[in-house]
């Protein structure tokens, strides 16, 4: 009896002790993990939704979807030109004009302006890129009438002779003026304006043409900007929500209609390559800085390029950012130096451009460079060409995250619009993509990124406090341009 | 197109002479956030909100640990072992939870902030089980190698450069925090001191771990396209067998302001930005909604006291504010751009003029509706989609024990008067309680 009592009290004792571990129910297993992991996605297919597509007789057109699941209406547009329409001469007005339009119109002041927005809990924006100026807003559905007549306001009567004329000015002088100390819109300065000389694509991110043209303009060179870019014709736009497609359609003709075309042809200036860039490498010297900011790229195809959606894949597997892919097994998995690294692809309608950025410690830039020329050469050379499985990994995420990207309607209206308008796309390329990703093999994928890529014509820009960077490139005899601005 | 005048006339009238009857001000009821939920006997807390128009689903875990826990050369371990949580198990070897996720189509992250540590998987809904088993492994079995420890330091050292040291904001941000919370974990960056991310040994992330990875201190929250029966049976399969643990959070030592305190940092920057921090309540205080709602009125809105006044007026180049909801009392952050050092001190008069204007005068009805307008918008896009709600469930349930301390706060809302916001405004936002660095440009 008292052996049975203590055997008991020595369980219970061990139970006690050991009862965090015991009680667990799951033999963790390498095994385990695989067997669990077994997974082939479904291939997706984006159901794209009803719409009709109506064209006023001043060109504008609208895709109307009625989709009435939430008491919200959405739009979202585009107007063709953008900073391609900007001339040498007045680089950033494109930015300018769109300030302008975001705070005021000739029938709304500013205060009035944004009250209106306010009160009816509006959002309406317009930005501008490359190829296009882009529009979007929201309302809830028993405020969308206001918001038509808010785009049509913002888009068609800009106020430039304003009073906050000046101070947008002004504000955007400073905000630019800040840029020269930011590492990233310093580094892209330098990228851009090398890689696009004298073209509108670099007009975006030439700070210092901006500061130096600012002071110069007047609003009749936003109100010339306007004039020579924005047409009705050029705007295509959808409206997705609570609506009545009647009665939006009325409103649209109501607010619209009478904005007459002025049939402008958009300007096409030519990207011209500049060869001196291929393997330059140019440092900002910010002695401040305790890292170096990098990016190194080349001219690339346009929007017109054949194989976009196998490079895509392919270029996922050297340095889509996610820990699996090439740059970032090597750089941040393996060595530590780098927090995230990314390659792009960056197609506009008239020349993109291929780059790689990261951040690393000063002293490891050398050797960060030649990873990422090293990484993408065993690519293009077949040492280390891409796998099936590494493609396979890829195909697998974006059939899962597919459907979560075009969950909302407005964001399937809002790819295939463009497509359709601007590239001559089916309305069913969203599927016609996932096809063909979905039969690309890691033979096709390699063979498109051997044949795409270009290590030798890096252009490499770094803003870093040289004393850290240049050692290991002296010690290596290579050259690099040192630009002093601070 | 006069009409648009006319009608915000029309409109702004109705506001001010049917204050509280116009639509814009209807009272709104937030919807129900439709989640089950359930607790193991071991205290991990579970929700569980249900969606199916896609086919993936969201596993997200939250631990009650963030910088505010931290000790004194400590700073930054919270942080450091989000990151260490990726480096394998016992079982899981390096580079196999990328491994396994990717090879399933799948997306992971994770977050350290002042009060919480959130890690996520969002995977294919077949793969649910994949992303349990992963997270209840390392939720007792992690993997400390001293290897990957030294390695991992150097990314996270690349990842304070990166976000911190090198931003003209974010460096000044740090030491106005400093400043504002002397002697206090409060004090710091959720990143940390280089110094400290330099000494910290694995010892020292073992023992952190230790102490606060464990259920009764976790919440977990499985969103998307997955069974509540699925969800139960796997969490506990995988989660019931581990200790409930003890975590007894570190007391916050914050000692009062007795005055304001006003520095300057100079730096490498072509326009001067004045930082303030200006202590509140802590997260689940009624008053937190009332501050947000007076911060939008002040500094926020398009039509904000602080826009028209100092940005119409050349006086700013750009301004916000917003607060920062932790367990303890927290703080309000808010920066104005003064269009160069020499508009600074006018400025700053101006911008403490108009918060003296609401504590002496209030708002106005009006501002209060377009807030709320604003408000009850957000709400409303929100729910396409459900699970962005998963969020304010898990933070109110582990921090306060209030899932539904989101719609709380709306009811609140609902009833909120102008006369709160101007209380809240003499309460908080006074020059007292605050601490003002001006960055100075030295270049």
């Amino acid at each position: 009896m008292k052996k049975t009592s203590l055997l008991i009290v020595v369980c219970l004792s061990l139970f006690v002790v050991f009862a965090p571990t015991t009680l667990a129910s799951v033999e963790y297993s390498e095994e385990l993990f695989v067997s669990l992991s077994h997974n082939v996605n479904d291939v997706p297919y984006i159901t794209t939704p009803e719409y009709s597509k109506h064209v006023l007789a001043n060109g504008v057109t609208v895709y109307l979807v009625e989709d009435n699941q939430l008491p919200i209406v959405e739009m979202q547009g585009y107007i063709l030109g953008g900073r391609t329409q900007e001339s040498p001469a007045t680089p950033g007005v494109a930015d300018l004009v769109v300030q302008m339009m975001n705070t005021g119109t000739v029938n709304l002041g500013e205060v009035e302006f944004s009250r209106y927005k306010e009160t009816y809990g509006l959002d309406f924006n317009v930005g501008v890129s490359s190829d296009y100026m882009v529009f979007s807003g929201n309302s809830l559905s028993l405020d969308q009438k206001e918001l038509i007549a808010l785009a049509y306001d913002v888009l068609k009567n800009p106020d430039f002779a304003a009073d906050y004329y000046a101070r947008n000015i002004q504000q955007l002088y400073q905000l630019l003026s800040y840029a020269l100390y930011r590492d990233a819109l310093l580094l892209d300065i330098f990228f851009y304006t090398s890689l696009f000389p004298g073209h509108p694509y670099s007009n975006g991110t030439n700070v210092i043409a901006m500061l130096q043209a600012f002071p110069t303009y007047t609003p009749q060179h936003l109100q010339d900007f306007y004039d020579s870019s924005v047409d009705p014709a050029n705007i295509i736009m959808t409206i997705v929500g609570d609506i009545n497609e009647k009665e939006m359609l009325a409103t649209l003709e109501a607010e619209f209609g009478a904005w007459k075309s002025p049939n402008l042809t958009l300007s096409e200036p030519e990207v011209m390559v500049n060869e001196a860039n291929f393997g330059k490498i140019m440092l900002v010297n910010k002695p401040d800085a305790t890292q170096a900011k990098m990016k190194m790229g080349y001219n690339f195809y346009d929007t017109s390029f054949g194989e976009k959606n196998a490079f895509q894949m392919a270029n996922n597997v050297f340095g889509s950012g996610t820990f699996s892919s090439r740059l970032m097994d090597t750089l941040r998995s393996q060595k530590g130096y780098v927090y995230g690294v990314y390659s792009t692809a960056d197609y506009s309608k008239l020349g993109g451009l291929y780059y790689i950025t990261t951040d690393v410690a000063p002293d490891r830039t050398y050797e960060a460079m030649n990873i990422i020329t090293d990484e993408m050469t065993v690519i293009q050379d077949g040492t280390e060409p891409i796998t099936e499985q590494e493609l396979f990994n890829y195909v697998n995420f974006y059939n899962a995250f597919y459907p979560q990207t075009y969950r909302h309607k407005i964001d399937i209206m809002g790819s295939l619009i463009y497509g359709i308008e601007t590239e001559g796309k089916s309305d069913d390329y969203l599927n016609e993509f996932v096809a063909e990703y979905n039969s690309l093999t890691a033979a096709q994928a390699q063979q498109v990124f051997s044949e795409s890529v270009y290590p030798d014509q890096f252009l490499t820009v770094i803003i870093g406090n040289k004393d850290f960077i240049l050692p290991a490139f002296a010690e290596n005899d290579i050259e690099v341009e040192v630009i002093e601005l601070f | 197109m006069q009409v648009l005048k006319r009608r915000l006339l029309f409109v702004l009238v109705c506001l001010m002479l049917v204050a509280g009857t116009a639509v814009a001000t209807d009272n709104f009821v937030v919807p129900e956030i439709d989640y089950a939920t359930f607790t193991l006997d071991n205290g991990l807390e579970v929700f569980v909100i249900e969606d199916d128009s896609v086919p993936l689903v969201d596993v997200s875990i939250y631990y009650n640990v963030g910088s505010i826990d931290e000790p004194q050369g400590k700073t930054g371990i919270s942080h450091f072992l989000e990151h260490t949580m990726f480096l394998g198990t016992e079982s899981l070897g390096k580079g196999m939870v990328e491994q396994l996720i990717s090879s399933v189509g799948g997306n992971y992250n994770a977050m350290t902030s002042n009060d919480l540590t959130f890690y996520y998987f969002q995977v294919p809904s077949s793969k649910l089980e994949l992303a349990m088993a992963i997270e209840a492994d390392r939720m007792n079995n992690l993997k400390i190698d001293p290897v990957d420890i030294e390695r991992e330091r150097e990314v996270i050292k690349q990842e304070r450069r990166g976000s911190l040291e090198n931003d003209v904001f974010s460096a000044a941000l740090e030491q106005v925090q400093a400043v504002a919370f002397p002697n206090s974990s409060l004090g710091h960056q959720v990143v940390g001191h280089m110094e400290d991310l330099n000494n910290i040994t694995a010892a020292d992330l073992q023992a952190y771990y230790k102490n606060y990875y464990c259920p009764s201190n976790a919440v977990l929250v499985v969103t998307g396209d997955a069974k509540l029966a699925e969800v139960k049976q796997l969490t506990e399969k995988y989660f019931s067998g581990y200790a409930a643990g003890n975590v007894v959070r570190p007391e916050v030592n914050i000692t009062p302001l007795e005055s304001e305190v006003v520095f300057e940092i100079p730096a490498n920057s072509s326009i001067p930005i004045s930082v303030m921090i200006y202590r509140t309540a802590q997260g689940n205080d009624p008053d937190i909604m009332a501050i947000s709602v007076f911060l939008n009125i002040l500094i926020n809105n398009q039509s904000s006291r602080v826009k028209q006044e100092l940005l119409q007026k050349q006086l700013i180049i750009e301004t916000g504010g917003f607060p920062f909801e932790i367990r303890v009392p927290g703080y309000a952050l808010l920066y104005t751009v003064p269009m160069s050092i020499d508009h600074l001190p006018i400025a700053q008069q101006a911008f403490d003029a108009e918060i003296e204007k609401i504590i002496a005068d209030g708002v106005t009805q009006e501002e209060l509706n377009i807030v709320k307008k604003a408000v009850m918008k957000t709400m409303i896009m929100s729910q396409k989609d459900p699970a962005s709600m998963a969020s304010s469930i898990a933070v109110g349930a582990l921090q306060y024990g209030q899932p539904n301390m989101l719609q709380e706060q709306i009811e609140y809302l609902n009833n909120l008067t102008v006369e709160d916001i101007q209380a809240v405004a003499a309460k908080y936002f006074q020059p007292d309680n605050r601490v003002l660095g001006n960055v100075i440009p030295v270049n």
